[in-house]
């Protein structure tokens, strides 16, 4: 079922509805059961029939598309929920949502609009989202579920509305006009043009939320490369980062950075990496691919066998470019592998990427990821976690350094 | 000179004159094409590095072999894509800048196969009526921008097919009006045909500066328009455009003709019309052409076999023509082809960077498409 296309009344009418919903006077427990109920379905959610039109809208494999629901949903549980909430207060004051939330959602993961909807709903802020014009289906289907699910998902699903708007038509200028004047807060999800353009057009008091353009990078130092069982366990987990939503999200690995001095060098973990793709690709199938993409796809590869090294399988592909600068991948699991000599070339590296530069995906022990983090360059910020997780953040957790209750919640002192 | 060496040098001579031969003998004959371009690719492979390791990187994947690996055009501005150094290159020609500095660079060791090339391909396509014509170019001189292959082509164009004064009417990005319309005018009254050839860009600039002025070209006379935009002009689809300047200048839209060329080749596609129209053909037909030493092929990009008719696939040009450098080249356009025994091809359009490149935007240096100036 397609969203409906609304005029600047339509955004005034349903704004209007969304405020008198009774979202924000729900008990918080009933919107905690409303989210894990919801999230539970979408764990269990097999049936060839309902993943299907998911996986076709977003071009990933049926076996990806359970993949990237069930890791979605994994950890939203009633304690965790709980302590979202709890995280949002401050001692001496209460916490009050905000009256409207809009939200401009992207199309390039599959399941971002789960966040993205579920925890202002969650925190008690009704949602107005414009979806994308090209990919509609998962929005619309959590929105479909939430309505015609148990009681509390019922009652949540009041605080939410779907709409499309095209603001190059006259009329869809004015529409999402419309759209930004009656939030409270806009949260962007999508290019950084995008974002930019929201910005200017954003009226005067209402808060601005931007998740622009983002990537990821791995991190293998070589205090963690120490043995065969070593490396093969860390190619396996980078191998499901970069396999994960076929490598087109803004958590997704585009290099990896391997120090050299390790137990394998950089190149011989480049091989190890293709042949752990190798296996994801069994597991975890790509989807197909376009010939634009293709073409694109093969200009990256033949220039990563010209500059250096190229492992290539039906469906992936590993470069390795010794020291060299990074180029940007297509995604579709087309991965470099560079050399790194120590901590200070390695932040000269990273600190190229800036604001952009989302997750860290840092091979070693809960420490080693600390003092990496702590010997970060300025402007960078990005969350550090092990290799295998960088793909998969807690449903709850901090998002381009901000907490997700960020402009959600007004405090008034008691 | 070390025993490989020479004979690597002996090689190529044979290779190069197997490929004058076939260039000056016109005739299309696709074994013998097919035979020269795995003894280029086996030549090249030994000869040109950044060939050889992708070469040896496929190989390595056991891709089929009954063509010779095709090397991607990008490669062009990361590494020099030569079989001799530096020091014997006597032009070397770029593509369009980047806002990353990285430009493209194709290194020659010798122009006389592209001139060849250029020449005979052109008479075939462009001129197949007249020895002569009044030439009028809405592109840079070659003096201005030597590293430009098109600006070269064009130079070569006057000395072969031009008649009389040749006028240059674009400096940069600025196109001269008057000097345009002088040349125009002065064809029109004199009954003389031109041959308008140019950047399709230039022609756009043309159209906006020239308002409502319409010019009544003598019969014969054509245009050649080549090139992407690349941001300098407002972009308007091939088809309106040849309609645009059919009306503006009076010529038939046979007579105007739509070039490919890229700076990574040493030869040039035209499409058929004009041939077709002149050589009495009921149909003229609208697909690019290549030469008789030049396979143009859609191919599947997973699996890169050439692609049923009527399915979009990837340009992939094998070029005799490109001896000292690589022949067979994978391009970002994507192509097709109609039915099974048509020589030509007909363009999708080039491989836009943003397209659905989601995040990996945040990395992009802001590259834009190559292509040749």
């Amino acid at each position: 079922m397609g969203v409906t296309e609304a005029s600047a009344d339509d955004i005034h009418r349903i704004a209007t509805a969304l405020r008198g919903s009774g979202l924000r006077a729900l008990p918080a427990a009933v919107r905690i059961d409303a989210v894990v109920s919801l999230a539970q379905e979408f764990r269990e959610f097999v049936d060839e029939a309902d993943v299907w039109p998911l996986a076709e809208s977003s071009g990933l494999s049926m076996e990806m598309t359970r993949w990237a629901l069930r890791t979605t949903f994994e950890g939203v549980t009633p304690s965790a929920l709980t302590a979202f909430l709890s995280d949002a207060e401050i001692p001496g004051h209460h916490t009050v949502p905000v009256t409207l939330a809009a939200t401009l959602l992207s199309s390039n993961v599959l399941t971002s609009p789960a966040r993205a909807l579920l925890l202002p709903l969650l925190i008690g802020v009704p949602v107005l989202a414009r979806v994308s014009s090209r990919e509609q289906a998962f929005a619309t289907l959590l929105h479909d579920r939430l309505s015609h699910g148990c009681a509390s998902m019922q009652a949540i699903s009041r605080g939410l509305a779907l709409v499309t708007i095209r603001p190059e038509t006259p009329s869809g200028a004015h529409a999402f006009q419309a759209l930004l004047s009656e939030a409270d807060v806009v949260s962007v999800y999508g290019s950084d043009h995008t974002c930019t353009e929201v910005r200017r057009k954003l009226p005067p008091g209402v808060q601005g939320i931007e998740h622009g353009h983002g990537l990821g990078v791995g991190v293998l130092a070589a205090g963690a490369n120490t043995d065969d069982e070593a490396v093969d366990a860390l190619a396996a987990e980078f191998a499901l980062d970069v396999a994960a939503y076929d490598q087109r999200g803004c958590l997704s690995p585009q290099v990896l950075y391997v120090q050299e001095g390790g137990w394998v060098s950089p190149q011989r973990f480049a091989e190890r990496l293709h042949a752990a793709l190798g296996q994801k690709a069994v597991t975890l199938p790509r989807g197909p691919i376009d010939p634009q993409l293709g073409a694109q796809q093969l200009q990256y590869r033949g220039v990563g066998a010209a500059l250096g090294r190229l492992f290539e399988g039906d469906g992936w592909a590993v470069t390795y470019e010794g020291e060299l600068p990074a180029r940007p991948t297509p995604g579709y699991r087309n991965i470099a592998v560079h050399g790194y000599a120590g901590d200070a070339a390695l932040m000269t590296k990273l600190t190229a990427f800036g604001r952009h530069l989302k997750v860290v995906g840092y091979a070693g022990s809960e420490e080693a990821r600390q003092r990496f983090a702590n010997n970060l360059p300025p402007h960078v910020a990005p969350r550090v976690c092990a290799l295998g997780e960088m793909q998969t953040p807690p449903f709850t957790c901090v998002w381009d350094g901000l907490p997700a209750w960020h402009g959600l919640v007004r405090y008034v002192a008691r | 000179m070390s025993d490989t060496s020479s004979a690597l040098e002996r090689t190529r001579a044979a290779l190069a004159a197997r490929l004058q031969a076939f260039i000056a003998e016109g005739a299309y004959d696709d074994s013998r094409r097919d035979a020269l371009l795995l003894d280029l690719a086996a030549f090249q492979s030994e000869r040109v590095e950044p060939y050889r390791r992708l070469c040896e990187a496929r190989s390595e994947r056991g891709e089929p072999a009954a063509w010779p690996m095709a090397l991607p055009t990008d490669v062009f501005r990361y590494v020099r894509v030569a079989g001799h150094p530096a020091s014997e290159d006597v032009h070397q020609f770029r593509t369009s800048g980047t806002t990353n500095g990285a430009r493209g660079m194709h290194p020659f060791r010798d122009l006389t196969l592209y001139d060849a090339a250029a020449h005979a391909h052109a008479r075939r396509m462009l001129f197949p009526d007249v020895p002569r014509i009044a030439l009028v170019m809405l592109a840079a001189h070659p003096t201005a921008v030597p590293d430009s292959s098109l600006a070269y082509m064009l130079g070569r164009f006057e000395a072969w097919f031009g008649m009389g004064q040749t006028t240059w009417c674009l400096h940069g990005d600025s196109l001269d009006v008057e000097a345009l319309r002088a040349a125009l005018q002065t064809a029109a009254r004199a009954g003389t045909p031109i041959a308008l050839l140019g950047t399709s860009f230039a022609f756009v600039f043309a159209e906006d500066a020239l308002g409502s002025q319409h010019f009544t070209l003598p019969a014969g006379s054509r245009i050649m328009q080549t090139g992407g935009y690349k941001g300098r002009s407002r972009e308007i689809e091939p088809s309106t455009l040849r309609q645009l300047l059919s009306t503006r200048y009076a010529v038939p839209e046979d007579y105007i003709v739509a070039e490919y060329g890229m700076t990574e080749l040493s030869s040039q596609l035209y499409e058929a019309s004009l041939h077709d129209r002149v050589s009495g053909h009921p149909q003229p037909r609208r697909h690019l052409v290549p030469p008789p030493w030049v396979r143009a092929t859609p191919v599947d990009p997973d699996t890169l076999l050439t692609v049923p008719p009527g399915q979009q696939g990837v340009l992939r040009i094998d070029d005799a023509a490109n001896l000292d450098s690589v022949s067979a080249i994978l391009t970002s356009d994507l192509a097709s082809v109609e039915v099974t025994d048509e020589r030509g091809i007909h363009l999708h359009g080039r491989v836009s960077q943003a397209t659905a490149r989601g995040c990996s935007l945040a990395v992009e240096e802001a590259l834009t498409a190559h292509g040749r100036d």
